[in-house]
Parts: C-alpha cells; structure tokens; sequence
C-alpha cells in the first residue's frame, strides 16, 4: 500500500499570504501527526489564510474533524481564514453528520476558495 | 516495537480481520474493508459508513483499552446479509460500553472547537443497531439495515 497520507502545499506571494493544501489518502488516528505537524509549520510561518483542498481524502475520521476544529481556532485568533474546498464524499458525509457547515467556509473550487479569502481580507481592512 | 501486519480472511460473504492494537495498522483496516465491501455494495455512504464505525472503534480499542501482549488482541469480522450488513468487534481489553458513552452537546463542541469526543458519537449516529457485551473481552455488534438505500450487487 502506498504512504497512508501525502500532503502537498502551495504558497501564494500575496499580501497577506495564502497556503493550499491538497489532501490526499487517509486522515485518522495514526496519519495526524503528520497533518498537524505539516499545518503547524505553515502557521509558524505567520500564513494564516488556509485552503484545504479535499477531493482526494480517501477516508476521514474523528481524529481528523477534532483538528479541523482546532486549526480553525487558530487562524481565527490571528483573523485568518480557513476554507475547505472540494469536500470528497468522507469529508462531506462527516460535515453533514455534524452539521459543520455552520462553522466551516465550503467551496467547490479554488478560485471560489481564494475569493472567500479575499473577501474576508477587504472585510477587515486588507490588514 | 516491530510494527505488525493484520491478517484477513474471507469465507464468502464474511471477512475477518485480525490486528494487533497499533494504530499504524488503521489504514490497512479501513483499506480492506472498504475493498471488501466494494465487491458487494454499490452504495459509497454505506460503504464510508461502515469503515467511519470500524475506525473510530478499533482506535478507541487501542488508545483505551490496555491490551495484554497478544499478538491480534482485535477481531473485525464483516457479514454482508440480505437484510443487513453486521459487524462484530472484539477485543481483550478492559470493559468499555460505547452505548453508556454520554454523548457530547455538538453544538457547545463546535462553539468551544473541542478536539475530543466526536468517535463514539459518529459511531453511534451511522449505525442502525448496536449491542454490546463482555464476555472475556469487549464484544460489539452493529448493524446497518438494507431499508436504508444499500444496492446490493
């Protein structure tokens, strides 16, 4: 079987600056350290406007949706933005089990994801 | 610690799983279940639904439930019925009843962005039935009943 969850990110150079993730394989109990890790190092970085681009999740569990729930806390304690964009049906299935749609910014593609970002900057100033 | 492989087999319309309680071994888990469930139902929520309910079980088992140093101290065994598809859950760990689980308030959970507790609520919102017993281990049977949308092949 191939690497359980592979991560790829793509930086944007404006100001201020936007982290794409593209998600792909497994994220559950034994794959989050590698997620948190690999979020976490993008936020030290001071990028706090996320897209997580979610249409090649395999499979998500509680694990997954727990740290969903803290990364949000963290780029809202900084103004930022997380947008979840391209749910597979794993992702979408959960969001509708718990009704995190509420919560969570949604998008179907990345330019709709950059324009809820963009949308939020022009909402609080450009900072 | 090496880290061990899990064992299947498969007797028609039954798959058996034995693992060992490391949570390295969860996506292999989730992997043949899926796989096995793919050769028979068409329906993917169904199919996510039961790997959703495996995962956040056995990784509950394995966090919490101090097993002795068995080799495959975990049993998944997958039953696809006309009426239902059943899952039974074994493991030799101390005594846990998910079904005595006080559920958290989602909604105070999504407002405090707690990261804990969501597993056992999953897991008992996708199943149509849950049973539980102890009997020299934890045994959990679940089912999903055919009524709701499952095309079988």
């Amino acid at each position: 079987m191939k690497e359980a969850l592979k991560i790829r990110i793509e930086k944007s150079e404006t100001k201020p600056p936007v982290a794409v993730f593209y998600l792909q394989g497994y994220l559950q109990a034994n794959t989050l350290e590698q997620f948190t890790q690999t979020i976490d190092s993008v936020l030290d970085e001071g990028i706090y406007h996320l897209i997580f681009f979610c249409n090649d999740i395999a499979f998500a569990s509680s694990a997954a949706f727990g740290e969903l729930l803290n990364i949000l806390d963290k780029v809202e304690q900084h103004d930022g933005r997380l947008v979840m964009c391209c749910l597979s049906l794993p992702v979408a299935e959960v969001f509708d089990l718990l009704d995190f749609y509420d919560i969570f910014v949604v998008t179907n593609t990345i330019e709709e994801a950059l324009q809820k970002i963009t949308e939020k900057r022009e909402g609080s100033g450009n900072q | 610690m090496m880290e061990q492989e899990i064992k299947i087999e498969k007797k028609k319309n039954r798959m058996f799983i034995f693992m060992p309680a490391q949570l390295s071994c969860l996506t292999l888990l989730v992997y043949h279940v899926h796989n096995f469930l793919s050769e028979n139902l068409e329906n993917r929520k169904v199919i996510f639904k039961i790997q959703l309910a495996v995962d956040e079980i056995v990784t509950n088992i394995i966090k919490y439930g101090q097993h002795p140093s068995d080799s495959y101290p975990i049993t998944v065994a997958i039953r696809m019925n006309k009426k239902d598809i059943s899952l039974k859950i074994r493991d030799k760990g101390k005594a846990f009843n998910p079904l005595e689980y006080e559920l958290p308030d989602i909604e105070k959970h999504k407002k405090e962005k707690k990261k804990g507790g969501l597993g056992i609520y999953l897991m008992r919102s996708v199943m149509d039935k849950i049973e539980y017993k102890y009997r020299e281990g934890n045994i959990l049977n679940m089912k999903i009943f055919r009524k709701n949308s499952i095309s079988l092949n």
